[in-house]
């Protein structure tokens, strides 16, 4: 709806700005999975929810951080 | 000791979604076709958060354009919802805000441009309270014309708005198209004219879509085909008539825009002391 009163190069911003953020919620999906070695397929993390991500994302960082001060190795 | 039905549960139910809230709709599930809601005993139905899956749907415009992105999205978050494109429009503000607030919680964020100065606002937006204000949406059905011409109203589906909304975008194309220099005088004259058409078009059929029944004296007309006719031959003040309730209602069970108010030093740099902002639950702006 909100395309309605918006010029062709305006709308062309909108399609791009939504281009940009569908790319960056498949990086996040990409990166999660990624990080949860194996344990979370692809498939499942497109069904995770925004809070589910939020918190999947905050053990990583926890994880990193603990790898990164105990100075194991993590990859 | 008689036997009591079981039902078998899913083993996987565990991992699946979980409800973060439930509402009811304003229609209490009135105005919905046969087979396109499922009816729960409280009339509150469950509202599960947008997967990453549905978040990409309102990412993809042409899909938002022709509204299957928004059916989907409503249908994997209220599951209730069978077919939303038969959504009255009293329940949509109501869906869509549960959505927004079962994914990202209860605050919206909003961020404006104070009128006449180059300064922006930020405020936040309760949901809670929203979804509380549309609790209260109505919708009056009969519109009296005379004391044997009644007239029966029913909130448009989402489909009508859609297409409504699709139109509407064609017709305002063709219109910019009216304005390229590069057009003749002739085709000018005959695009404003296909466009004059089309828009008056979409307001009749609008009509048409609402009005469920026509009660005249002991004669009850549901048949659709006659009250189309009836709406495309109709004269104006009843056509007026019946648009004004129409509008009356749409009006009433809107969201009320924002006002706000303004400081001394925004206003000495020639801001109003008070301005109003619409509250737009447009897909980009509204789930972010």
């Amino acid at each position: 709806m909100r395309l309605l009163p918006l010029t062709i190069s305006q709308i062309d911003e909108v399609v791009k700005e939504m281009e940009q953020e569908a790319k960056a919620i498949k990086k996040e999906i990409f990166k999660l999975a990624w990080f949860m070695r194996g344990s979370l397929s692809i498939d499942e993390a497109y069904q995770l929810t925004y809070e589910d991500r939020e918190v999947i994302s905050d053990i990583i960082k926890e994880n990193l951080d603990m790898t990164k001060e105990t100075g194991l190795p993590f990859f | 000791m008689a036997n009591m039905p079981t039902t078998k549960s899913n083993p996987l139910a565990g991992f699946m979604r979980q409800p973060k809230i439930y509402v009811q709709l304003p229609s209490q599930g009135q105005y919905w076709p046969k087979g396109t809601l499922q009816m729960t005993e409280n009339g509150e139905f469950p509202v599960f958060s947008m997967t990453a899956r549905d978040e990409l749907m309102f990412k993809t415009p042409d899909a938002l354009l022709n509204g299957q992105s928004m059916v989907d999205v409503i249908q994997s978050c209220v599951p209730n919802i069978k077919n939303a494109w038969f959504c009255p429009t009293i329940d949509l503000d109501t869906i869509l805000i549960a959505i927004r607030l079962a994914t990202y919680g209860e605050r919206l964020p909003l961020t404006h441009k104070i009128p006449n100065i180059d300064e922006e606002d930020e405020h936040e937006l309760d949901l809670r309270l929203l979804l509380e204000q549309q609790r209260h949406n109505i919708w009056v059905e009969q519109v009296a014309i005379s004391h044997d011409l009644v007239v029966f109203v029913k909130p448009l589906t989402y489909k009508h708005l859609a297409q409504t909304s699709l139109k509407s975008f064609e017709t305002s194309r063709l219109l910019n198209a009216v304005n390229d220099e590069s057009t003749s005088e002739e085709q000018k004259v005959a695009m404003f004219n296909e466009s004059l058409q089309n828009l008056t078009k979409i307001t009749v059929d609008l009509m048409s879509d609402a009005i469920y029944k026509i009660q005249t004296g002991e004669t009850e007309v549901t048949d659709l085909k006659f009250i189309s006719e009836f709406v495309n031959n109709v004269d104006k003040e009843i056509f007026q008539k019946i648009q004004d309730h129409i509008s009356s209602l749409k009006e009433r069970n809107d969201i009320k825009p924002l006002t706000f108010t303004t400081t001394e030093e925004q206003q000495a740099l020639g801001a109003p002391a008070s301005y109003t902002i619409p509250v737009n639950f447009n897909n980009s702006d509204f789930f972010g």
